[in-house]
């Protein structure tokens, strides 16, 4: 065992469907692939495209963890770690009895899958298949074979000089690689909605810039922490990003001072997603993401929202317009946000929040509102106030750049 | 800036940084340590030891155990203290609303079995006098007590106990009892007699006194004796185990010095002027928003806990730390459970204005220039918050 490499494959999801973009989706993901394993598994390691699937080679072997983290590339499909074996069926059989080693002795329903990729080999697929199955069936007598849907599936891939052997598949997220579909700008709350919108748009290959509202002097810092947190996780599904954490306090008490009370929630947003239009202005970033789900609060209704996507000229991803609540929450345990969002935190939406906010906005009100209170200097000095954070593709903090000291009080 | 959190910490005096940066250079070699550098420092330990024992009474029967915060010193009495009153079959009585630095070790005594109460402080009267004749005479005659606990000052309250009244109602109805005063916000600060002061043991620190951080002090009167805390050495007269630092007790020696010193020249009653100047200028400027439950003649001059209605207090505390200006909303030691303080209840206010409390805390170089400018920027920010909470 201790001259053969330890491997991982990469079995891709819906790249082969993008004909001749497919080798620059392909890279993509290969790079997205490079750069985690740098990271978590060290530099030993070759990483190769073959039949369309990722062959990760190295002489270390690779950790639970490792595979842990293939698993958040988006446009992966499975992971399978897996040993190259020489192609010598003595050594074949040996390896699988090691195999079988890991099991505990009770009953079991399996299955052996061959595939000749390379199709000289002297065995048809169906034999060696079962000659393996006799094999296993000797060594475990508890087990039996079940075609259809075994507990454990046992695949053997006959390539030209050696066997693949592997019992393990690992479910990635699927999709597109991250960078093969533009970079949006995220929108960020501690609440259950946005960290799942995000996960679903990087599983589409959106490449993402977090932008976090941060009410302070309203709320305290404590609340960044949470933000943090959630950052920190949806970064595993990113090549890289960074979080901009926007002071928004003074903005919101200047908009609160000037507007009708029940517009002010709908003007907050609609000025948020002002500033994030900015942010993606200056990084050339191609839309907005959102976890807006339609009529789940009142600046979510359609009156709002069409009020509200005026103050971007780039468009608005969301996802979850359409997602009951519980259908989100699922999502977010699934991911492993919920336990994330459903920590407690300061929230300045309920100091501000009016007692009947506006559900169908007067739209000669509120242009007249907007066309009067320009805030682009407040919102552009807000960006630049920033404090941001910049991740790697494992939740590891690489850079921080400080808030400014000169806050939008002493204006 | 203004700073108004002395309760919490006073900034390193001038003349306290001095002394205390000049000793750090000098501080070569370990005071334990045979060799002339070693008993040199020893002998400048003592010296400061020495001076501040002195003001508390002869050397006979008083000492002085230099420890590193007045927590560690509670922690030590009452733990101390602890293990006699567990062979001796006896109990403790403390009061609710102390700070947690004497109410946390005293819980941990009652979780080893050891009997013990937290009393409420009694009602004041119209003239916000205390009757502890009767409050005392009231209670079922106790021949177990071995232990009490009392705060001079309350960090949050700024209440101060009459110790001449108190201390002799205690002794004659406690005989047996170990009295335990936490100084921390009085020593340096009010007028005194400590030699006088009927107890068994006192605890204060540096950094109130606007000396280094990280040296604090526990006196024993009365040829009062605990079992040593740290073991491992003969240090602090094998009270505390650990090499003294040398640097902190000079700056903890000149910074009492220093606060004696500013006692002598009528800091004390110039303090309560400028209280009372303080709570009129707010009156004045918050009118209805603005009330002082512990508004009484018995209450430390340089604190002062006020209520505003309005925005919550760590909005405020917020708006004005953006202005430089610092306040605090509670004992910098306490839960940080939102909008509800179980010391606050223990002090008697209700939970519903937990999240309404400041506290406003001074030192005597404190100016009433200073208080004005505090007033307008708590004012301007009030006037800025309204509209959120008509």
């Amino acid at each position: 065992m201790s001259d053969e490499k330890s491997i991982v494959i990469v079995n891709v999801d819906e790249l082969w469907l993008k004909g001749k973009n497919r080798p620059h989706y392909f890279r993509r993901l290969l790079n997205n692939v490079r750069h985690k394993l740098k990271i978590i598994h060290g530099k030993d390691f070759h990483l190769e495209n073959e039949n369309q699937r990722l062959i990760c080679q190295s002489d270390k072997p690779f950790s639970r963890e490792t595979i842990r983290e293939l698993t958040s590339v988006p446009g992966a499909k499975s992971i399978v770690p897996t040993r190259k074996i020489p192609r010598d069926e003595d050594k074949l059989y040996r390896a699988v009895k090691e195999l079988l080693e890991d099991y505990p002795d009770k009953p079991q329903t399996f299955k052996v899958e061959t595939q000749r990729v390379d199709k000289r080999y002297n065995k048809k697929s169906m034999d060696l298949s079962r000659e393996l199955g006799g094999f296993i069936l000797g060594n475990k007598p508890q087990w039996k074979v079940h075609m259809r849907a075994p507990e454990v599936v046992i695949e053997v891939k006959v390539l030209e000089g050696h066997f693949y052997l592997s019992h393990q598949k690992f479910p990635g997220m699927g999709g597109l690689p991250v960078g093969s579909n533009g970079h949006v700008i995220t929108m960020i709350s501690g609440g259950f909605d946005s960290p799942v919108a995000s996960y679903m748009m990087a599983k589409r290959g959106c490449r993402q810039t977090f932008i976090f509202f941060h009410a302070y002097p309203f709320v305290g810092d404590e609340v960044k922490e949470k933000i943090f947190q959630i950052c920190t996780h949806l970064s595993h599904y990113q090549d890289g990003c960074e979080l901009y954490v926007v002071p928004f306090g003074h903005l919101q008490k200047a908009i609160a001072k000037t507007c009708r009370e029940d517009y002010r929630t709908s003007l907050f947003r609609r000025y948020m997603v002002e500033t994030a239009w900015r942010l993606s202005a200056r990084l050339q970033a191609d839309a907005l993401l959102t976890g807006d789900a339609l009529g789940q609060v009142s600046s979510q209704t359609i009156g709002n929202l069409r009020l509200i996507d005026e103050a971007s000229k780039v468009p608005i991803l969301r996802p979850l317009v359409g997602f009951n609540k519980h259908e989100t929450i699922q999502v977010a345990n699934s991911i492993g946000t919920y336990d994330l969002s459903v920590l407690p935190h300061d929230d300045a939406c309920s100091l501000f929040a009016p007692k009947h906010p506006i559900i169908r906005p007067d739209f000669a009100y509120w242009n007249s509102y907007v066309a009067k209170n320009d805030f682009s200097e407040l919102m552009e000095k807000a960006i630049d106030d920033s404090e941001i954070l910049i991740f790697n593709t494992c939740g590891e903090r690489k850079e921080h750049v400080p808030p400014k000291d000169d806050s939008l009080a002493r204006v | 800036m203004l700073y108004f959190d002395h309760a919490a910490s006073s900034p390193l005096r001038e003349e306290v940084a001095q002394t205390f940066f000049e000793a750090v250079r000098r501080d070569v070699g370990n005071p334990s340590s045979q060799h002339r550098l070693g008993r040199s420092l020893n002998r400048e330990i003592e010296d400061s030891r020495g001076k501040i024992v002195r003001l508390f009474g002869s050397k006979e029967k008083t000492s002085l155990v230099f420890t590193s915060s007045a927590t560690e010193s509670n922690n030590h009495v009452i733990a101390g203290v602890g293990q006699s009153l567990r062979e001796k079959g006896q109990k403790f009585i403390a009061f609710k609303g102390d700070h947690v630095s004497l109410t946390a070790p005293l819980e941990k005594l009652q979780e080893e079995d050891i009997e013990g109460e937290f009393l409420f402080h009694p009602p004041r009267d119209l003239e916000g006098k205390v009757d502890w004749q009767s409050f005392f005479k009231q209670r079922a005659l106790e021949e177990n007590v071995g232990l009490l606990v009392l705060s001079h000052v309350n960090g949050q309250s700024g209440d101060l106990l009459p110790l001449e009244e108190l201390l002799p109602l205690l002794r004659e109805r406690y005989p047996q009892a170990h009295i335990h005063v936490d100084a921390v916000q009085s020593f340096g600060k009010s007028p005194v007699g400590w030699e006088n002061v009927d107890v068994e043991s006192l605890s204060f620190s540096s950094h109130k006194l606007g000396g280094p951080k990280g040296v604090a002090a526990l006196v024993l009167k009365n040829s009062a004796a605990l079992p040593p805390l740290l073991r491992g050495g003969a240090h602090e007269q094998g009270q505390r185990a650990s090499t003294p630092c040398f640097s902190l007790i000079k700056g903890f020696h000149k910074a009492i010095e220093s606060s004696l010193k500013e006692l002598e020249s009528e800091a004390f009653s110039e303090a309560m002027k400028k209280k009372e100047f303080l709570q009129k200028e707010l009156s004045r400027a918050l009118e209805k928003k603005v009330s002082f439950p512990f508004s009484h003649e018995q209450s430390s001059p340089y604190i002062l806990t006020v209520i505003i209605q309005g925005p919550s207090s760590d909005i405020l505390i917020r708006h004005l730390e953006e202005r430089d200006v610092f306040l605090s909303s509670s004992s910098a030691c306490s839960s940080r459970q939102k909008n509800y303080h179980p010391s606050f209840e223990a002090l008697g206010i209700d939970p519903k204005d937990h999240p309404h409390v400041l506290r406003i805390s001074f030192v005597p170089e404190t100016t009433t220039e200073e208080m004005q400018n505090l007033v307008k920027h708590l004012t301007d920010v009030i006037e800025d918050l309204e509209f959120l909470f008509k």
